[in-house]
């Protein structure tokens, strides 16, 4: 068997194993037969709330939405990693994040008199929506800026992101001024990352956009493959460049914009998860994308049973605990990379 | 064969390129030569279909040459560059592989792997399959990179075109020993088929033992074209780089005594 796929087996096994985990952990902690009987029954003793309540009005949405969204955060990072040719390269840091976060905000903000009477769906959606647009936009802008002569400079287009995130944080930073206390709890949502309060509802809206999403992107892989050795040798190969380019951007903001609508800013996932797996792999995107993307969704199963398990029952926000986790272990991996003369 | 008629290129409103009539048969390697400026690069993009020239006609094998999709070039013709730099670990199986892009779901598995077999061993690097490409020096990378442009020929063969393999000053960064490596391995690929080769070199020595044919660029136009000994006289080298007449390497004025 080859070593790829003995690490998808490890791997899918690892996120069943870390999904029924996080299922048993939280607030009210259940053991393996209590999950199990839960699993089967919606309904407890004497009509009480049982675990079976617990787990499929509670629990599983919001495990099923860190899977969905560490599975789509993790391959966009490395496709987005492919596409520039840089390792370091992360959706944070190309302005889709902080431009989601700006037009969710600007949403928010924006439609003050008559927010609270809209219903929840709507609601939702609409900051979804916006969130998306927003993550486009933004990463359109990055990318035009840092193209000239059909050529993108990966310095230009970190320089550019960094600056469009300082201009995105500063009118985040006016709205906050503008807003009520509910707005103010909205907003902080939005800018420290967090899945509390999921419901069936975001699952609904988040798993067809993201599901297709990979999809189409692990259609591309070959093509990424491609790219990997400059523009110009994809094109000497059969690669219709910009259509590929305009695709693999699109789709990045497309799934980046939807999870973080709904989370708000989770980092370090697009960029830890490849970089991992690289060195585990080597860098063919025909494996590294699904593997990326069940690692990431085994990383933010677990990141997310954390957020809420360590300080229960109030809870962190989930970006801060992968920021928490995955710092020191993307240091240590630099370190370690580094001693050993291993190319990146 | 590739014939190109009266093509003219401008760009910012200077003349690239002037009236350049050229023709490239199948299997000889052809050479093109020129001090800096001439156009090489140029009219190098447009023979592999990246730039548009404004007036003039190209053929392909009786073909009007353009409007082909990306894929349709690429069973064409393969492009091997000067050396590249990759940030990512990719596995030199998996590089060499990639030449079978544009026809990848038309060949099974198995074919494709005993290409890239084929590839690896013909250019001595079947023992390096499984390194990270960054790794490899940079000879061992050209090597590599001709494996992957030995693949991208070989899955197309069986077409009906005309194949041609261009080499974008792909010995530039080489010592000598490894120029004269890459170059006799280009040399077999020709014998075993009837590809054309059209490389642009600046080295004036490598042309004269390798080239079939040679072209000298000089301001856009075609100075010369033919035979090595025809073309590579001391007068047309002195004219092309504007060397005096001490500056010819002598193994050029050897050649013209020997000539006359």
């Amino acid at each position: 068997m080859k070593v790829g796929n003995k690490i998808y087996w490890l791997l899918w096994a690892g996120l069943i194993l870390s999904i029924l985990g996080s299922l048993m952990f939280g607030a009210y902690a259940m053991n393996s037969t209590e999950l199990f009987q839960g699993l089967f029954s919606f309904s407890g003793p004497e009509g009480k709330i049982g675990e079976g309540f617990l787990i499929y009005h509670i629990r599983l949405p919001r495990v099923l939405l860190a899977a969905l969204v560490g599975a789509g955060l993790a391959s966009v990072g490395a496709a987005i990693q492919g596409l520039f040719r840089n390792p370091l390269a992360d959706p944070t840091l190309i302005g889709v994040s902080s431009g989601a976060v700006l037009f969710a905000v600007l949403a928010i903000v924006l439609t003050k008199s008559y927010w609270s009477t809209l219903p929840d769906w709507i609601q939702q959606t609409s900051v979804s929506l916006s969130a998306f647009i927003g993550g486009v936009i933004t990463t359109f802008v990055v990318y035009a800026i840092s193209k000239k002569d059909q050529y993108v400079s990966v310095m230009t287009m970190l320089l550019a992101g960094i600056a469009i995130s300082a201009l995105a944080s500063a009118i985040v930073g006016v709205c906050i001024y503008l807003s009520d206390d509910q707005q103010l709890r909205d907003i902080t949502f939005w800018t420290l990352g967090s899945l509390s309060g999921t419901n069936w509802l975001q699952v609904g809206i988040l798993s067809p956009l993201v599901v297709g999403g990979l999809w189409l992107l692990n259609k591309q892989a070959a093509t990424i493959n491609a790219l990997l050795l400059g523009e110009k040798e994809a094109a000497y190969l059969g690669v219709k460049v910009e259509s590929v380019k305009t695709l693999i951007i699109l789709i990045a903001a497309l799934i980046t914009g939807v999870c973080i609508s709904f989370t708000g800013i989770i980092g370090f996932v697009g960029l830890i998860i490849p970089h991992f797996l690289r060195l585990l792999l080597g860098s063919n995107y025909t494996q590294l994308l699904p593997s990326s993307a069940i690692l990431g969704a085994l990383f933010l199963v677990i990141t997310d049973t954390f957020a809420r398990t360590i300080v229960a029952p109030a809870e962190l926000p989930l970006g801060i605990i992968t920021a928490l986790i995955g710092a020191p272990f993307f240091l240590w991996l630099i370190y370690r990379t580094n001693n050993n003369q291993v190319m990146l | 064969m590739i014939n190109l008629r009266n093509i003219s290129l401008q760009r910012n409103g200077k003349q690239i390129l002037e009236s350049i009539d050229l023709d490239l048969p199948p299997g000889a390697l052809t050479m093109i030569l020129g001090p800096n400026g001439a156009g090489k690069t140029s009219l190098f993009e447009i023979l592999t279909g990246q730039l548009t020239p404004q007036g003039g006609v190209i053929t392909w094998e009786n073909a009007l040459f353009g409007n082909w999709s990306a894929k349709e070039m690429a069973i064409r013709r393969t492009v091997l560059s000067q050396q590249m730099h990759v940030n990512f670990p990719i596995q030199v199986e998996d590089l060499v592989g990639m030449g079978n892009y544009a026809v990848r779901n038309l060949i099974k598995d198995e074919e494709h792997r005993s290409i890239v077999r084929y590839a690896l061993r013909k250019v001595g690097m079947t023992a390096f399959r499984n390194r990270s490409f960054p790794s490899l020096s940079g000879g061992e990378q050209q090597r590599v990179l001709l494996a992957k442009c030995i693949v991208q020929l070989e899955s197309n063969y069986w077409r009906p075109h005309t194949q041609y393999l261009f080499l974008d000053e792909a010995t530039a960064n080489l010592d000598i020993k490894q120029k004269h490596e890459v170059m006799q391995l280009v040399k077999n690929i020709i014998q075993r088929r009837e590809i054309g080769v059209v490389a642009i070199v600046h080295d004036l020595g490598l042309a004269a033992t390798y080239a079939d044919r040679i072209i000298l660029l000089k301001q856009g136009k075609v100075l010369a074209q033919g035979d090595c000994k025809v073309t590579l006289t001391p007068a047309n080298i002195s004219k092309t780089f504007e060397l005096k007449s001490h500056q010819i390497p002598t193994l050029f004025l050897d050649n013209l005594t020997h000539l006359a």
